[in-house]
Formats: C-alpha cells, sequence, structure tokens
C-alpha cells in the first residue's frame, strides 16, 4: 500500500503558558526563542499509523508538508521514524494560504506523486487546531473520506477505518485511494530510531515551487484566502486563588473542606 | 447565484426529536437573526421528524425544512453532506451554523468544500459585527494558548458551535411557523464507502458533560491505584471522575475519560484538580467549570494560576484526610 | 550502517559543536549526536562567552551569532543581607580590537552553533543519547546509543559535566559532591528599554554582574546578573556539598539573592520565563582526568575544563578550545590512519601549550582556596561596614578609612585570622 502522510511544522504545543505570546496589533503569535518548532503531534500519529500499515502490507510511505525555511526538518522526522521519502512544498506565493490553499497544493503534489493508496492527515494541526485540510483534500482528489482515525486496516474491498466518536466509535469500510484524518486515539507515536535519525540527518530533502506543482497561483497566498483572521488574543483565565495552608497537609486538606462548605461549593 | 439570506441551522434530532445541541443552535441562531435581520431557518435530516421540525420552531425558527433520510450517526457522511449542500443550493443561506459534534466535524468541513466556502470549526461565540454584518466567529486556537476571532469572506458563513457554549432556546409553544419537506434524491454516485457499524459505549454512571462535581486526576497519580480513592472522593460528592491525558497514555484509565481541548469539555459546579500541573490542553477542557480547586505538590504549577482554591500537598496525604472531613461536614 | 564515521562527537555543547565543525570543515565524516530533544533543549549557564576562540573559527560570528548583547561592563558586588558594595569595570578594551565577551542565552547559541557544523557538512542528530562506548579489546570503536550502535574511528566525549562517557571509558570516576557546583538560574522577561535604562546600557551594550557575600548565606560561590537583550539571566552557584550538609535548596537560596535590594530593584516587573539548573565541575585540574585512550577523547566540561576563582566563572571557551583541539588531533590522526592513545596524545600537548590546562595550572590553588568561608560572610560584611563607615556620616567625627577597618573588624575577626587567607589568596586567585 503506498501511503501519502501530510505533516505540518508548529509551534511546540508543549511549551509553557508563560511563553505563548501574541501581539494582537499583528494578529501573530510570537514564537518563543531558543524553542524550534515541532511536527505536528497529531501528524506525527498519522506517520505511527502509515508505519504500522506498510509493517502489516507493505508499500511505500510518502510524506508532503507545506512550508518555508527549516520546514524539512518535520519531513526529517517522519524519516527518522521510518517514512521512506518527503517533499517540501514551499514557494514565496504559498505565504499566508488559508487551509483551503494549502490543501490545494498537498492536492496538486499528491496528484503529481500519482500512486497512491492512501493519504493520510492529521486530525487538526496543533496551531490552529482546525480540523479541514484533510477533508478539502479528499474533496479536491474525489475520494473517500473517514475522519478521526483511531485505526485503519486494509480489507478486500478497501480499507476499514475505526472511527472515534464520543461515545464510542463507527467503522467505516472505504474503496482505495481514499483520505484519512487521524485522531490521538491511534495510540503515541514511535520515537525515531538512531539510525532513523543518522539517515534522515544525511538526507537532502527535494523542493517541490509553485511552478513543478502547476499551482495556480491566484489560488494560493493571503490574497486568494476565503477567511481572515479579525482579532486574535490570549483568553485571560486567571482566577484569583485561594491558597489553603496547614501544619501538614492532611490539616491543609481538611481546612479545604471547611473553605469549600462555607462558600458552598460542597 | 442570488444573495445570501437567513441563518440555516443544521440541526441534529434523537429518534423523533430535536437535540439538546439543536436547541442551543436555534438560541444562538436567534441572536444573529436579530443582528443580521434575516429569516433563522432550521434543516432537520432523519425519519418521521415532523415533530421535531415543529419543536425546532417553538425554540426559535422561522421555518423549519426536512428531508427525509437516515439521520447521523446511521446516515454515511457523503450522503449527508450532499443533501446538506443541497439544501444550502436552495436556500442561499448566509450563515450556516452546525454543533461541534460527532457530526458537525465531520460535515462541515466537506459542506464547506462542496460549496466552496469556508468553515470554522469549534466556536465558542458568534456575533454578528454590527458595521460590516459579518460574521465574528470566536474560537480557541493554540491548544487553547489563544483566542481567534475568524470572518469568513466568503458565502455562505460555515460554523460550528462548541456544545454547551450557549443556553438552550426555550420553548414558545405560541410560535407559529411553516414547515416543509424538501424533496432532495440521494445522489448515489456520492456513496463511496459503507458503515459497518456503530458502535456506543454506554458510559457507566454520570456522563462528564451532565456532572455537577469533577474530580480530575492527573500524571501526579503516579497509577491506576491512585484513583481509587479519587473515585471514592467523587462519588461521595455525588459526582464522577475525569482524567488528564496522562493516565490515558499511560493506561491507568480509559481515553473516555479525557477532560481537554481533544477530549471532553466540561463546566461542573465543582472542578477537583489532584496531580494535574494545567496545560492549556487539559485546561481548555475544564475552564468552564464554576469553581476550580487543586491539589498538587508543585507550588508553582500552572493550575493554581486557574485555580479558585488551592493546596500545595501530596495528594496521597491530602485526599484522604479531606474525604474524612467531608463525611464528617455532610453528617452533621 | 551506510558507511562508517571517522568520528562521533557525544554531546552538541560548546565543545562538541566546535569539534564537529572544526572537523567537518577538514573534510571528516563526523556524527554528532545530543540527548537533548533539540540541541540547546536543556543546556545552560550564566550567560558570557569569553575568548577569542569563536572569533577564529568562525570569523562572521559577530554578524551571524545570536548573542543578546556584548559584555561592555563587568561588575561585582559584595552583599550583606541589605548592603552591597560594588566595582563597576568598564573599558573600551572591552570592545576594542574585538569584543572580549558575548552576553548569550544558550538554547539559542547552541542551536546556531550547532547548525553552522552541520552546513559545514557534519550530521547533526539530535534525540539521540549514548548508552555506552563500543569496544574492541581496550579500544573504544563507537557508541551505542539505544538498541543502535554507531562505528567511528574515534569518539569524541563532550557530554559535559559529570560525563558519563568518560566514565565509561574507565577515565573518570563518579564526581563527588565536592568537585560540584550547583547552578540554578532563572531568565527573567523585561523590555529592552527598561533593561537599558536600569542598567545605563545602550544598543548593544551589555553587563556581567558577579555577586559575592550573602546571596549563598555564607556558602562558597555567588550569584550573577547577565543582561540579554530583552530579559536578564539571574542565578547563583554553589558549592553542592555545602548545600548538602547545610540541608539548604539552591532554589531558596536563588529566591533570597532576588529579594536582596540592589537585585529586587532591576528585576522589578519583570516576568518569569525560564527555570534552569545546572552541574558544575569546580575542582579545575586537581579533578582532571586522563583526556585520551585509544580511539577515545574528552574535552570540555567532561573533562572538567572549567576555571572557577570565585570571582571567574568560566568554561565554555575553555570547551570551544578543547574541542577545537580535539578536532586538531583527530584530523592529524585521520591522515596517520592512526587513533591509537599515542596518537592522540598530541591532544594534551596542544592543551598544555593554551591557556586551556595554563591558566587552569596558574589557579590549581583556587578551588580549595575558595572554600574558606570568610569569603562568603566575613568579608563581604567587612567591606559593606567599611563602606557604610566612610559614607554615612552619623554626627560623629569622621575617621580615617583605616581607623574604620579596624572598628570593623572589632568583633568579627582578628587581623592575624585574615593574614592566611591574604596570603593564601595571593597564590590561588
Ligand atoms: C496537541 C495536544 C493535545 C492535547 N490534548 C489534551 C487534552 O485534551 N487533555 C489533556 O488533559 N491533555 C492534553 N494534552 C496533553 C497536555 O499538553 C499535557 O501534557 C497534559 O495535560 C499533562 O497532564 P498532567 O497535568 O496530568 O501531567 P503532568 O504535566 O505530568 O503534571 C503532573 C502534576 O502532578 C503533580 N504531582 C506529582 N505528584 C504529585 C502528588 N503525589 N501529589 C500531588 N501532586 C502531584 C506535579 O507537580 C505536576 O504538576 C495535549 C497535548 C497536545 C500536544
Ligand atoms: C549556572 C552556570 C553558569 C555558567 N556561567 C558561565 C559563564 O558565564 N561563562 C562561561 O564561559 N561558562 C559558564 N558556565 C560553564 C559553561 O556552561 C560550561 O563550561 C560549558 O557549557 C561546557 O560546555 P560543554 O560543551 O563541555 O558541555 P555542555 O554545555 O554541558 O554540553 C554537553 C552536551 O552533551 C549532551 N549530552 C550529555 N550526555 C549525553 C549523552 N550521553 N549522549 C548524548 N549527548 C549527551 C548534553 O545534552 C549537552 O548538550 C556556567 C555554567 C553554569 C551551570
Ligand atoms: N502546511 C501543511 N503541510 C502539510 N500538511 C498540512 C499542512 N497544514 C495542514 N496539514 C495537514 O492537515 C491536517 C489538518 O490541519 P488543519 O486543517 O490545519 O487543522 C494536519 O494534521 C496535516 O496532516
Amino acid at each position: 500500500m503506498n501511503i501519502i502522510v501530510c505533516v505540518k511544522q508548529v509551534l511546540d504545543p508543549d511549551i509553557p503558558p508563560a511563553k505563548f505570546r501574541v501581539d494582537s496589533a499583528s494578529k501573530k503569535v510570537v514564537p518563543p526563542e531558543g524553542i524550534p518548532p515541532v511536527i505536528n503531534p497529531y501528524d506525527a500519529q498519522a506517520v505511527e499509523l502509515a508505519l504500522r500499515l506498510k509493517e502489516k502490507h507493505g508499500g511505500k510511505i510518502s510524506v508532503l508538508t507545506v512550508g518555508s525555511n527549516g520546514a524539512d526538518k518535520v519531513v526529517k522526522h517522519a524519516i527518522s521514524m521510518g517514512a521512506d521519502e518527503g517533499v517540501v512544498l514551499s514557494d514565496e506565493t504559498f505565504e499566508g494560504s488559508d487551509s483551503f490553499s494549502v490543501a490545494y497544493i498537498l492536492s496538486k503534489a499528491i496528484e503529481k506523486i500519482g500512486e497512491y493508496d492512501l493519504v493520510l492527515c492529521g486530525r487538526q494541526a496543533a496551531d490552529w487546531d482546525e480540523g479541514l485540510v484533510g477533508s478539502v483534500v479528499a474533496e479536491n482528489l474525489g475520494t473517500s473520506l473517514v475522519t478521526l482515525a483511531e485505526d485503519a486496516e486494509a480489507v478486500d474491498d478497501g480499507l476499514k477505518v475505526k472511527r472515534v466518536t464520543l461515545d464510542g466509535y463507527q467503522v467505516f469500510v472505504v474503496p482505495l485511494p481514499a483520505v484519512v484524518t487521524v485522531s490521538n486515539e491511534v495510540g503515541q507515536a514511535r520515537l525515531p530510531s538512531g539510525l532513523g535519525i543518522i539517515s534522515a540527518a544525511r538526507r537532502q530533502i527535494p523542493v517541490w515551487k509553485a511552478e513543478d506543482l502547476g499551482v495556480d497561483p491566484s489560488l494560493v497566498g493571503s490574497t486568494a484566502a476565503r477567511r481572515k483572521l479579525f482579532a486574535l488574543s490570549v483568553p485571560a483565565r486567571e482566577r484569583k486563588c485561594e491558597i489553603i495552608e496547614g501544619e501538614t497537609p492532611a490539616e491543609a486538606a481538611t481546612k479545604l473542606a471547611v473553605r469549600l462548605r462555607e462558600a458552598g461549593a460542597i | 447565484m442570488a444573495e445570501n439570506k437567513g441563518v440555516l441551522v443544521c440541526g441534529e434530532v434523537v429518534g423523533s426529536k430535536v437535540a439538546a445541541i439543536t436547541a442551543e443552535l436555534l438560541n444562538a441562531g436567534k441572536k444573529l437573526k436579530d443582528e443580521l435581520g434575516q429569516p433563522l431557518f432550521a434543516l432537520l435530516i432523519g425519519k418521521d421528524i415532523e415533530e421535531g421540525a415543529k419543536e425546532a420552531i417553538i425554540l426559535g425558527a422561522d421555518k423549519a425544512y426536512t428531508i427525509e433520510g437516515p439521520a447521523f450517526p446511521d446516515a454515511l457522511p457523503e450522503i449527508y453532506v450532499s443533501l446538506v449542500a443541497a439544501a444550502c443550493e436552495k436556500l442561499s443561506p448566509s450563515v450556516v451554523i452546525m454543533g461541534q459534534t460527532d457530526m458537525g466535524r465531520d460535515v462541515a468541513p466537506r459542506l464547506a468544500a462542496k460549496l466552496k466556502t469556508t468553515a470554522v470549526l469549534d466556536c465558542v461565540a458568534l456575533e454578528v459585527d454590527p458595521d460590516t454584518k459579518v460574521l465574528l466567529q470566536t474560537r480557541p486556537a493554540y491548544g487553547g494558548n489563544a483566542t481567534a476571532v475568524w470572518v469568513t469572506e466568503s458565502q455562505p458563513q460555515i460554523a460550528t458551535l462548541r456544545p454547551r457554549s450557549v443556553a438552550a432556546a426555550q420553548p414558545d409553544t405560541s410560535r407559529k411557523g411553516e414547515v416543509e419537506s424538501l424533496s432532495i434524491g440521494i445522489d448515489d454516485s456520492a456513496v463511496k464507502g459503507k458503515l459497518a457499524e456503530t458502535v456506543k459505549a454506554e458510559a457507566e454512571g454520570i456522563k462528564l458533560e451532565d456532572a455537577k462535581v469533577i474530580v480530575a486526576g492527573g500524571g501526579g497519580i503516579g497509577g491506576a491505584e491512585g484513583f481509587e480513592s479519587l473515585k471514592e472522593l467523587a462519588s461521595l460528592l455525588g459526582g464522577t471522575i475525569g482524567v488528564t491525558r496522562v493516565p490515558c497514555d499511560e493506561g491507568w484509565l480509559p481515553l473516555t475519560l479525557e477532560i481537554g481541548q481533544t477530549g471532553r469539555i466540561v463546566a461542573p459546579d465543582l472542578y477537583i484538580a489532584v496531580g494535574i500541573s494545567g496545560a492549556p490542553q487539559h485546561m481548555a477542557g475544564c475552564s468552564g467549570s464554576k469553581c476550580i480547586v487543586t491539589i498538587n505538590k508543585d507550588p508553582d504549577a500552572n493550575i493554581f494560576k486557574e485555580s479558585n482554591f488551592g493546596v500545595v500537598a501530596d495528594y496521597k496525604q491530602a485526599i484522604p484526610a479531606f474525604i474524612k472531613k467531608c463525611k464528617e461536614l455532610r453528617s452533621s | 550502517m551506510e558507511q562508517e564515521f571517522d568520528a562521533i562527537v557525544v554531546g552538541a555543547g560548546p565543545a562538541g559543536s566546535a569539534c564537529a565543525y572544526k572537523l567537518a570543515n577538514a573534510g571528516l565524516q563526523v556524527l554528532v549526536i545530543d540527548r537533548g530533544k533539540f540541541v540547546g533543549a536543556k543546556n545552560m549557564w550564566g550567560g558570557a562567552f569569553y575568548g577569542g576562540d569563536l572569533l577564529n573559527l568562525l570569523p562572521n560570528f559577530c554578524e551571524e551569532a545570536p548573542f543578546e548583547r556584548y559584555v561592555t561592563r563587568q561588575k561585582i558586588s559584595f552583599l550583606t543581607e541589605e548592603d552591597c558594595l560594588s566595582v563597576d569595570f568598564a573599558s573600551p578594551k572591552f570592545k576594542e580590537p574585538a569584543p572580549h565577551g558575548f552576553v548569550m542565552l544558550r538554547s539559542k547559541f547552541d542551536r546556531w552553533f550547532a547548525d553552522k557544523a552541520q552546513e559545514a557538512g557534519a550530521v547533526v542528530a539530535p534525540g539521540l543519547g549514548a548508552d555506552d562506548l563500543l569496544w574492541d579489546g581496550s579500544r573504544v570503536v563507537g557508541v551505542k546509543a539505544g538498541s543502535d550502535e554507531l562505528p567511528a574511528s574515534v569518539v569524541v566525549a563532550c557530554d559535559g559535566a559529570n560525563s558519563g562517557m568518560a566514565q565509561k571509558a574507565g577515565l573518570q570516576k563518579e564526581l563527588s559532591s565536592e568537585d560540584m557546583k550547583q547552578g540554578v538560574k532563572e531568565v527573567i522577561e523585561l523590555s529592552e528599554e527598561i533593561i537599558e535604562q536600569r542598567f545605563g546600557l545602550s544598543g548593544k551594550e551589555g553587563i556581567a554582574w558577579e555577586f559575592v557575600g550573602s546571596c549563598t548565606q555564607g556558602l562558597p560561590g555567588g550569584g550573577f546578573i547577565y543582561t540579554n537583550k530583552d530579559s536578564l539571566s539571574v542565578g547563583i552557584v554553589v558549592q553542592l556539598d555545602a548545600l548538602v550538609k547545610r540541608k539548604v535548596q539552591a532554589n531558596d537560596l536563588l529566591e533570597g539573592f532576588k529579594s536582596h535590594p540592589e537585585v529586587a530593584r532591576v528585576i522589578e516587573g519583570g516576568k518569569l520565563v525560564e527555570y534552569s539548573a545546572h552541574l558544575i565541575p569546580v575542582s579545575g585540574i586537581n579533578m582532571m582526568p586522563e583526556l585520551s585512550r585509544d580511539g577515545f577523547l574528552v574535552a570540555g566540561d567532561a573533562a572538567a575544563l572549567v576555571l572557577g576563582t570565585g570571582l571567574i566563572l568560566e568554561g565554555a571557551n575553555f570547551a570551544v578550545a578543547s574541542g577545537i583541539a580535539a578536532a586538531e588531533t583527530v584530523i592529524e590522526a585521520k591522515e596517520r590512519g592512526d587513533f591509537s592513545n599515542e596518537s592522540l596524545s598530541m591532544y594534551r600537548r596542544l592543551l598544555e601549550d593554551s591557556y586551556v590546562l595554563k591558566d587552569l595550572r596558574t589557579f590549581r590553588k583556587a578551588p580549595h582556596f575558595l572554600e574558606n568561608p570568610h569569603i562568603y560572610n566575613l568579608y563581604p560584611e567587612l567591606a559593606c561596614d567599611v563602606a557604610r563607615r566612610v559614607f554615612i556620616g552619623d554626627g560623629q567625627p569622621r575617621k580615617t578609612t583605616w581607623d574604620n577597618v579596624r572598628d570593623s573588624l572589632k568583633g568579627r575577626a582578628s587581623l592575624l585570622q585574615i593574614l592566611p587567607d591574604l596570603w593564601q589568596g595571593k597564590g590561588a586567585i
């Protein structure tokens, strides 16, 4: 089974909240200095699912990312996990693209690669937390789609996919080629092996530009975006915390119960 | 295309009645209707949903449309999407809202792609900009670290609304409105796969979303056994337990109890967080709680900043004493 | 393995990156591994890099490197609970002909430096920790990382203080707490304008400020403040065994330091954005391991090449210098096709000839001298007391400074107690 995984580079979602900063005037997130961006965790999990499928059914895994300088790092991360190859899709005209343009660029690259059975995306990118791109790629390619997968396996008539729902799951059987978006329920992504890291570090990751992809420049970039950011802020969630003290933890906890009773909370 | 007009609520039904989210969407829709000065429509897809359609009108819709077909979750998403898309083409609404539910989060992106517009998912507030009359769609981003407000520049403006972010609309039985059944044929060519199975895992006891009290444990609990005392406390207070991502990853408790951005969004009266550091992705799921109480041994843990009461202690010593005192207070 | 490496450098701190950069530039196949999630992830220091090694190695350093500010002023302060007596030194020599020191943040600098090594052709692999060495008889032939065996002609251990690699190679015993200082540091964010205003700086000017006295509650060590571009690095460094004996936490000392009026004033309104802790080997040449064996070299903190005289705490420049010397050694060994201990002994000679071992020898006695508690309680108090007497008029007739010193000493110590300190100090620092 030939699998294409779409991976995005995002601000490390594990940064401490104190380091998260936005510039409300320019409506941009200010990346904290010294903390490099990472592969979107859900995309690492998509790579994980791809590797499991490959282990079972054979085939090749290619990764794609739309990004600028340094985006080869996420492709390399996927390769160090075990993906076979990858491409960075980068062009000045791509700057400021919205989900639909990104999906369009990815679709063009997927068509260029041509032979594929399955496209995997993360359920959402951990920066804007949208969850749009995968569905739009499926629409563009005209393939079947299952969102929020927690497991998948090849069957005679295509792919059997388990989709997470709020209170359980659904099982779909879809014909290939298909697009599947992967949820965190697939389990933790494997850590890259040493040799994987080294072979990835040695790779030169090819870059495909707009003209290599046949991308229509009027359909990408900020001018083509179907939506605009109106405001961006850091929510004020702070509460005034009353710390209950005591000689011992037990005493403090006892006082807490009393205080909560007073406050009518219990 | 004619000018888009109207706020279309894509409701959900349970059997022949509207689901709770539908009442919330109608309430949000009523506000948008007033702000926009455009009518409010409801769209329901399912079998025998006449009654649900009337309910939608009582809850505020000016007109309810029904389409005879399989309801979510038994419907194939692609069929459902093609029905909603056909309805949108017919009605040309300027705003389409759905719930951020199993249905909405699957259907909205596909619908947006079909209609060549965009969608803003998981909104927690929707309002109309009084000057431009465009929809301001507020949603968390960056794992809850940021709040983004989006405007859509194409039509219709599609948004999904997070459950419980607005109150349910109050029924007004005096309201009258037309119910129209749209005859939209199912386009078989849209059908790609098949739905083999839908499994609902019945939650034991109180559902997290309905609980008035939640005792939540995190990585600090250290193992499955540690949760026994939390369960005891929860049942004592008439609540239930929840967890952060860590206990799920570690396999101590099932993912269905995870609270947070990718888990459940809860807003109980009392949220007792034990051994939880307060990562934004977790707080995104519980910051709506009325009162947050934290027990954590690290005084610098971020969660204290977002709590009303806190004790800096090892939970192993604190929880038993807390339970004991609660019992005393209850019996007195 | 596609191909064996000439050298594997363990650790991408200043020592490792300098070594790898130099090796890659000479066309050798180099692999650098670092156990951090990314290069620089967990690394920290006070903040100032001294010496010209980096400028020689990387001629575009001043234009390209992500440093925060130049060190244009050095300040030393003696603290008591309330008072502060300072020596503030500024000189045009700090800038001419080239800046003599740079204030840097490790996470940025380490990443930049490793990228330079990568550009030069080294394979840099973060996220990969060496767990053990590979052996062929008594010869080191590579490292083990997880389940992977990575062969190489030579392994250069640049894995920092308490080096696991030097221990595995049998060159170093596990270090004891007497040989270590504990450093803890906070990065406190303030606007550029406020920093410049509070410290009287402009442009890229910066200050390196050391403290001795009450900040360590009399324990051997000191405090520091370095000005970054829009933050301050504030921390203390304390002898580890003293902490253990006194049962105090370095954290608590840091809190105390931050609440000293002189410190509180400059950090006021700042936002804590980072906290980190690290060990520093400080026994100097007395604890230096053997520096090589067959197929193996040790550089930087791993070889305990740190100069801690009390007033000076430098290690990064020694790390770079030793990393370069190790690289030069490996380059020649490769030419000879001989990675035996004998061939690699050139490394020690290079270090002996450079300031690295010369400085460490010069200050050989410093570690012992610096254990003297007088330095951390008595002298700062004396100094401040004298200053208080000199500067604060109390309506009484003034005395000469010498009389003031004598008065200050009364009840604290006798001259006889102090003289040996002076004598020792003369030879040690
Ligand atoms: C894309 C993404 C999505 C995510 N989505 C979610 C989500 O939906 N929900 C979620 O919860 N997380 C989510 N996470 C993970 C989240 O970022 C945090 O890693 C997680 O919430 C941390 O869980 P924790 O606070 O339980 O554990 P930790 O961060 O490990 O904190 C444990 C805490 O317990 C305290 N402690 C330890 N021992 C004791 C003791 N004996 N007594 C008292 N206190 C003690 C410690 O001081 C510490 O503060 C997501 C992460 C990513 C990257
Ligand atoms: C609080 C403090 C203040 C200081 N102030 C100054 C100062 O102002 N000026 C100055 O010059 N020096 C200062 N120093 C000293 C200076 O930081 C060190 O001397 C210098 O960093 C040593 O460089 P290194 O490359 O040898 O080791 P390190 O910088 O410690 O780097 C070691 C690297 O090896 C990696 N590593 C460790 N083990 C393994 C393994 N098994 N496998 C793979 N990778 C591994 C680590 O992740 C790390 O990246 C200070 C130190 C401290 C703690
Ligand atoms: N720039 C991008 N490059 C590659 N894949 C992307 C990009 N943006 C989004 N994706 C994919 O689409 C998924 C959902 O992203 P989003 O719709 O932005 O939340 C991600 O998990 C990725 O798999």
